[in-house]
């Protein structure tokens, strides 16, 4: 479940992304055929215009998958290091309403002669 | 309790996860089931073993039948006590497997998931039925009869 919401978005995303790149000169120009007859593009697009096109737009659209590539890892919660330490008070799940006082109270009568069983590990 | 930099502890969504997998493994086996995790306030390591048993011994009139899993992140500690009636059906070698996939997914940065693994396997291991009667004597006398 948790999969499948990213992946319809990013299916999605790159759908839009694939209709306007096509969609887009189509229908912006006025004559989506090519130049008139006779009329020279390149004279017409100016110097910083050509920059804006060919190095400005790659560019931004670059930043754009970066942006999308990078975003999910930020977003997501920092993952457990064992080197790092943790600083977070204890939480007991299915635990007694007041771990504090029953831990405290557990402490100062003792263990008693009970056996008890399980296991430890260490990582 | 810890002298760690990490202050966040777990996420609400690790937590939901732990909550349910820990009511669901209570439910399909009557275990009284439960989990602490942080790191617990022993001086030396080698004393965390009894430490972790009078956290267990805090559950007072529940301890008998409890089972406990301690998972201490920031000592890298996993202990699970279980109480003399709850190792009837946990025994210790069942916990040790249990502990074993724990600290495999701890150390791989897992928490969460290997919590909730641990606790599966327990449940299942405990199987569905509380612990099984002792046969009546009439049974018993008749086993002895044929021989």
């Amino acid at each position: 479940m948790s999969r499948v919401v990213p992946r319809v978005v990013t299916t999605g995303l790159a759908g839009l992304v694939t209709v306007l790149l096509t969609a887009g000169p189509v229908l912006a120009e006025e004559n989506p055929i090519g130049p008139a007859e006779g009329s020279d593009p390149a004279a017409e697009l100016g110097a910083g215009k050509a920059l804006l096109l060919y190095v400005g737009a790659p560019l931004a659209l670059l930043l754009v998958v970066a942006a999308l590539a990078w975003l999910p890892q930020v977003l997501r919660a920092p993952r457990y290091r064992p080197a790092e330490g943790w600083g977070a008070p204890p939480v007991w799940f299915a635990g007694p309403v007041d771990p504090d006082a029953a831990v405290a109270a557990a402490a100062e009568r003792g263990l008693g002669d009970v056996v008890r069983g399980g296991a430890s590990g260490s990582w | 309790m810890g002298a760690g930099s990490r202050e966040t502890g777990l996420t609400v969504s690790q937590q939901e996860r732990i909550e349910h997998a820990i009511s669901r493994a209570r439910q399909d086996s009557g275990l009284d089931l439960s989990v602490l995790v942080g790191d617990l306030d022993v001086t030396d390591l080698s004393a965390f073993r009894q430490a972790a048993e009078t956290v267990h011994e805090s559950l007072g009139e529940r301890a008998r039948s409890a089972v406990l899993v301690v998972v201490a992140p920031g000592q890298r500690r996993v202990e699970v006590v279980t109480g003399p009636a709850a190792r009837r059906r946990v025994p210790d070698r069942v916990a040790a497997l249990s502990v074993l996939s724990m600290t495999t997914a701890f150390a791989g940065g897992d928490l969460a998931g290997g919590i909730v693994d641990g606790i599966r396997q327990l449940a299942t291991a405990a199987g569905a039925a509380p612990a099984i009667e002792a046969p009546p004597r009439a049974d018993a006398a008749l086993v002895v009869a044929h021989h």
